[in-house]
């Protein structure tokens, strides 16, 4: 079933978040942050102006060769309890991607106000 | 006739440790050869990997020398030939992940990482259309100077232990 993959990774990835072991780093974007590993990311996104939210997997040359997107207008394929199974998940990640990179800048931080 | 027999005989004995001889002297000569053979291969093996590491190491500096050419240009704000240099770094990138399979999975991570920001910035940059914003120049620069100061400094220190 395509995009069966993909729903296991975003399962995964929620997982490994919740207990901090994903090293996020923001992107070139506001609103994306990814985690590479040695041959693959993610990248997971957020798109104010419609709402929606991302998640790209990237292959070794950097091209997007899958994505799972919840989107407020578009959801084809799915029953209502799926979309918001998606919507809350990517939405998760998103945000604790964004804690921990914020936790990351405090850190460091705090690390030079105690080294001053 | 019995003189010859036993001749026959004093021949065969006389030629047994000589068959011997030879035998172990084949059979040390093929060990030394094989020997030989061996250190042969270890020297090819290992001139090879120098090789590699000097080839790496050129690569670094060549990449760090483009990187600083595209800083320079998103400076000046020269879109046109700042997007001509991505191919050239992905791939010098792309290239020291190909020949040093055995980096450790930190430092693999990372140049997936820089490959894929690459993009990124990239992408971002074709979208433009006439100036450079700042803010955009400014994260852009930002990431690529991380690449020099970190990425490639930790790869020469890691290789250069090889060579």
């Amino acid at each position: 079933m395509p995009g069966q993959g993909m729903n296991e990774i975003v399962n995964e990835l929620l997982m490994r978040s919740k207990d901090g072991k994903i090293a996020w780093k923001q992107t070139i974007n506001d609103q994306q942050f990814r985690v590479s590993f040695p041959d693959v990311s993610l990248a997971v996104s957020h798109y104010p102006s419609s709402g929606s939210y991302q998640l790209d997997l990237i292959n070794e040359t950097g091209s997007t060769i899958e994505s799972l997107e919840w989107n407020p207008y578009y959801s084809p394929g799915q029953t209502q309890d799926e979309q918001q199974g998606r919507k809350e998940a990517l939405k998760e990640i998103y945000e604790l991607a964004e804690a921990y990179v914020q936790d990351v800048v405090a850190q460091r931080a705090l690390q030079y106000l105690k080294q001053a | 006739m019995a003189v010859l027999s036993e001749l026959g005989s004093i021949a065969s004995l006389v030629g047994l440790p000589l068959s011997l001889i030879a035998l172990i002297s084949a059979i040390y000569h093929l060990v030394r050869l094989r020997g030989e053979t061996r250190a042969a291969k270890d020297a090819a093996e290992e001139t090879q990997a120098l090789l590699r590491t000097d080839m790496t190491l050129a690569n670094l500096l060549r990449l760090n020398e483009r990187i600083q050419g595209l800083i320079d240009l998103l400076r000046t704000g020269e879109r046109e030939r700042a997007l001509e240099r991505f191919p050239e770094i992905r791939n010098l990138f792309t290239d020291i992940r190909r020949r040093h399979p055995d980096l450790d999975l930190d430092h693999r991570s990372q140049l997936q990482d820089a490959v894929t920001t690459l993009w990124d910035i990239q992408i971002n940059l074709e979208a433009i259309s006439g100036a450079i914003p700042s803010d955009f120049r400014a994260r852009a620069i930002g990431k690529l100077t991380g690449f020099q100061f970190n990425l490639i400094v930790e790869l020469e220190d890691r290789l250069g232990q090889n060579a």
